[in-house]
């Protein structure tokens, strides 16, 4: 039975953190490349490689919807920082066209590494909010009170079980001595 | 700050708070014990008649040591009833038979009680004894104790009033200098007795039996309901005796020398189990407690004992969350109320057992030896958090759990040996539990270091270190006697080796990764705050040099962020930039924005290269390459083993 239990949990162990594991790969870490690549893209020297990471990044956020379920801003509204990317893709398109040798390229540029830094502070602020959802907790607590339920309901099953046979075998019992 | 950061930052605070409650309640026991004096004694005109019980369970090695030292004790035979509870399913119970036969000849009033069965384990041994038990007073005493002749002369003395319970006396340690971990447990103890219980007692507080070398009033045993199941019987009866108004007394002065565990894994069981019984009682009892009709520092300072293994879970906690708190962030928000609170515990710890030596430098003949002990004391307190805070989720979720008693081998001083015997504990499975969360701490501790959240360090390092040493000492005490033999052959030749392959590993890996990272690092910062261009274009050059050419540190859940190849391919545009900027120099309004923009471009860099640095430590090759020398390690050790 020492033996069962163990593989049990371990079994148990596994599949919550496969669970956790995919969670993750299938939500934050999907904003964390696009991160990345804005990271990628603030750190750019040119437009046109500026553009490049936005365009990676767009691939990997949502275009709709707020993760954050409680409590929910416009900060972390999807829609909108998705239209603020498109956006900015579009004026990065514009900027290429200016002389690289001009102020106006530089500040052009430096304007958007700044916007690019508010957006990913707000898409950090919504990260973890995509993972930890209403079904997801829901989830997790029914994985966590698995071993517990399944202890109580083999050692209610296991009582009864013991139960049954001694009354079966105080039964015998009797009609042995009434045969007596 | 959203509202998961806002509850991140709340539970941190409040964990950070509750610890300090817990030291602080210790400090006040400090200056408390600086007022503990011996209770005064009455002189012994009539020997009443006490009743000495020995719950034994297969105690091969010390149940001679034991019965010996118990028939010395300086009483009138007639008046000294000794019953022997042995539950033992080995061995012991015929060593036992025969020396109660033994004593029995000489005229000793000795009893050997056999039920057949653990029921109740240690409290239904002493439930059952008490049946049998025909003295007033009732002494206890574990396997491993010897207490001295004149124990139980000078107990009865100090039963002064009608409504002293108990008298408790201090555990001496037969083996203090067996290894480091006997030596902690051993301040460990000494802290206990010379400043918890002894503070306790001076300032009218609930204190607790500890289970053995103790005296009990009988009646007070009945009237408080006798020894109920439980993991820690000693404190649960305390209690209720306590909450039915009796008083017990600790007595300083009276000592019984005992065996600390000398295996790690018995230390651990131990541990866990008193970890487990205190939570378990302290369930059961803080609503009486506070009830009950006394006074608020009594109420608070017994809610602080029953709880005292919480602040190690709280602890682990709290160390646990520090990646996502500097992850979030926070330290850079709150900074200074982050640094003094962590360091807070830290802080408070050291020096109350600095102070503490006060206490106990009987025990000690040097500063040294005494600051060499508090050393080991942190690391085994410490390192023992896991184990204890297992304990106290199991009392959480699980009334009852079976008693495993410690194992004992006869151990005095510097002698003797453990491997090979009988009672030697198998691996503890919660040992590789201890390495994984101590790895998962030093990450924590390379984090805080590059993410220059430097007030997180002390705490992640000594917690970090300590889980280590303790999930690799249960491991080596898990090692046959066989294994350790042929390691000590070899060990003049496999410990420099192993030292030099270690060092050298080390030089490697920063040589290889973590220095390049880092002296690219300074290069662009080097560019940031440089004034003229050649020095921008040679330092983000240079930077560009150092950098390897293609893959990504960041092995686990990488992203484009920390990709060396890109990273090279930004440099390779800025450096572009620079060039192009010293032939249009003359225009001011263009130069200065095209700095501006290069030094944010290259700020973002550096925030890149501070993210791969943690990562330069642990890389996948160098984790395989530490696997494949472990490994092969072994082989040799196992070769040269056969041979030999």
């Amino acid at each position: 039975m020492k033996k069962m239990w163990v593989v049990f949990i371990m079994v148990w162990l596994l599949f919550g953190g496969i669970m956790l594991a995919l969670g993750y790969l299938d939500t934050i870490y999907r904003l964390e490349r696009a991160v990345g690549y804005l990271s990628r893209a603030q750190a750019a020297g040119f437009a046109e490689d500026m553009s490049l990471y936005l365009r990676h990044a767009l691939e990997y956020l949502p275009n709709r919807g707020n993760p954050v379920w409680i409590f929910p801003t416009s900060r972390t509204n999807f829609t909108l920082i998705y239209e603020d990317l498109i956006t900015l893709e579009r004026r990065l398109e514009i900027i290429a066209q200016i002389p690289r040798n001009s102020s106006a390229y530089a500040q052009s540029l430096n304007d958007i590494r700044g916007k690019i830094t508010v957006l990913i502070g707000q898409i950090g602020e919504a990260m973890p909010y995509t993972l930890i959802t209403p079904l997801n907790t829901a989830l997790a607590l029914i994985w966590l009170i698995t071993p517990y339920a399944t202890y109580r309901i083999t050692n209610h099953l296991r009582n009864k079980k013991t139960l049954d046979r001694e009354s079966e075998s105080s039964t015998m019992d009797k009609r042995a001595g009434g045969g007596i | 700050m959203s509202f998961l950061h806002f509850t991140v930052t709340v539970i941190f605070l409040a964990i950070s708070s509750l610890l300090p409650l817990h030291t602080l309640a210790y400090f006040h026991l400090i200056f408390s014990a600086r007022k503990y004096r011996n209770s005064s004694t009455k002189k012994l005109d009539d020997y009443p008649v006490v009743t000495v019980q020995l719950p034994i369970y297969n105690e091969r090695y010390v149940v001679k040591r034991l019965l010996e030292s118990v028939c010395m004790l300086d009483y009138p035979k007639d008046k000294l009833q000794i019953i022997v509870v042995d539950d033992s399913d080995d061995e012991t119970a015929e060593i036992c038979g025969r020396l109660i036969e033994h004593y029995r000849s000489m005229g000793y009033w000795i009893t050997h009680l056999r039920r057949g069965s653990r029921a109740g384990y240690k409290a239904g041994a002493l439930q059952e004894a008490l049946k049998y038990s025909r003295g007033e007073f009732i002494a206890i005493f574990d396997a491993d104790f010897a207490p001295p002749r004149d124990f139980l002369k000078k107990a009865l003395q100090h039963f002064t009033s009608d409504d002293i319970g108990l008298v408790q006396a201090r555990w001496g340690h037969l083996n203090r200098d067996y290894s480091a971990l006997t030596a902690a447990q051993a301040l460990s103890l000494d802290l206990h007795f010379k400043i918890e219980q002894a503070g306790r007692n001076a300032s009218g507080l609930f204190i607790n039996f500890n289970g053995t070398a103790g005296v009990w009033r009988k009646k007070c045993i009945e009237d408080a309901g006798g020894w109920l199941p439980s993991l820690a019987e000693d404190l649960d009866l305390s209690y209720r005796a306590q909450l039915r108004g009796w008083r017990l007394m600790y007595i300083d002065d009276l000592e019984a020398p005992a065996e600390l565990p000398v295996q790690m894994n018995a230390s651990r069981r131990q541990q866990y189990r008193w970890a487990f019984g205190s939570f378990q009682t302290a369930l059961r009892y803080i609503p009486n407690i506070l009830n009950a009709k006394i006074n608020a520092l009594t109420k608070i300072h017994a809610v602080i004992h029953l709880t005292r293994h919480l602040p190690q879970l709280l602890l682990l906690l709290q160390v646990i969350m520090i990646p996502f708190v500097i992850k979030a962030g926070l330290p850079t928000r709150l900074d200074i109320m982050m640094a003094w609170l962590m360091l807070y515990p830290i802080v408070i710890i050291i020096s109350m057992l600095m102070s503490s030596h006060f206490f106990i430098k009987k025990a000690y003949n040097s500063i040294r030896q005494f600051i060499k002990d508090v050393f080991l004391l942190i690391l085994f307190g410490t390192g023992i958090s896991l184990n204890n805070s297992i304990a106290i989720i199991h009392a959480l979720v699980k009334r009852d759990k079976s008693f495993s008693r410690t194992p004992k081998f006869g151990i005095r001083g510097r002698e003797g040996e453990w491997r090979g015997k009988k009672y030697a504990l198998p691996f503890e499975g919660y040992a590789i539990l201890d390495i994984v969360l101590g790895m998962y701490v030093l990450f924590a501790a390379l984090l805080a270091f590059y993410s220059r959240a430097y007030s997180f360090m002390p705490l992640t390092l000594i917690v970090a270190i300590s889980l280590l040493y303790i999930g690799i000492l249960t491991i080596i005490h898990s090692i046959t006697r066989r294994t350790v033999k042929r390691l000590k052959i070899h060990s003049a030749v496999l410990i420099p080796i192993m030292l030099v392959f270690v060092l050298a590993g080390f030089i490697v890996v920063y040589a290889v990764n973590v220095y390049r990272v880092e002296a690219a690092l300074a290069e662009i910062e080097r560019a940031s705050t440089s004034i003229s261009f050649n020095n921008i274009l040679e330092s983000v050059k240079s930077a560009f040099k150092l950098l390897p050419d293609s893959g990504n540190l960041v092995w686990l859940f990488p992203t484009a962020g920390t990709d060396f190849t890109l990273i090279k391919r930004d440099l390779t545009a800025i450096i572009q930039r620079i060039d192009n900027l010293q032939y249009l120099a003359t225009d001011i309004e263009y130069f200065h924005a095209e700095l501006k923009d290069i030094r944010d471009a290259l700020g973002v860099i550096s925030i890149q290269l501070r993210d791969i640095q943690p990562y330069a430590w642990i890389t996948l090759t160098g984790v395989v390459v530490v696997f494949i020398t472990l490994l092969s390690s072994i082989g040799v050790l196992v070769a040269l083993g056969e041979r030999a």
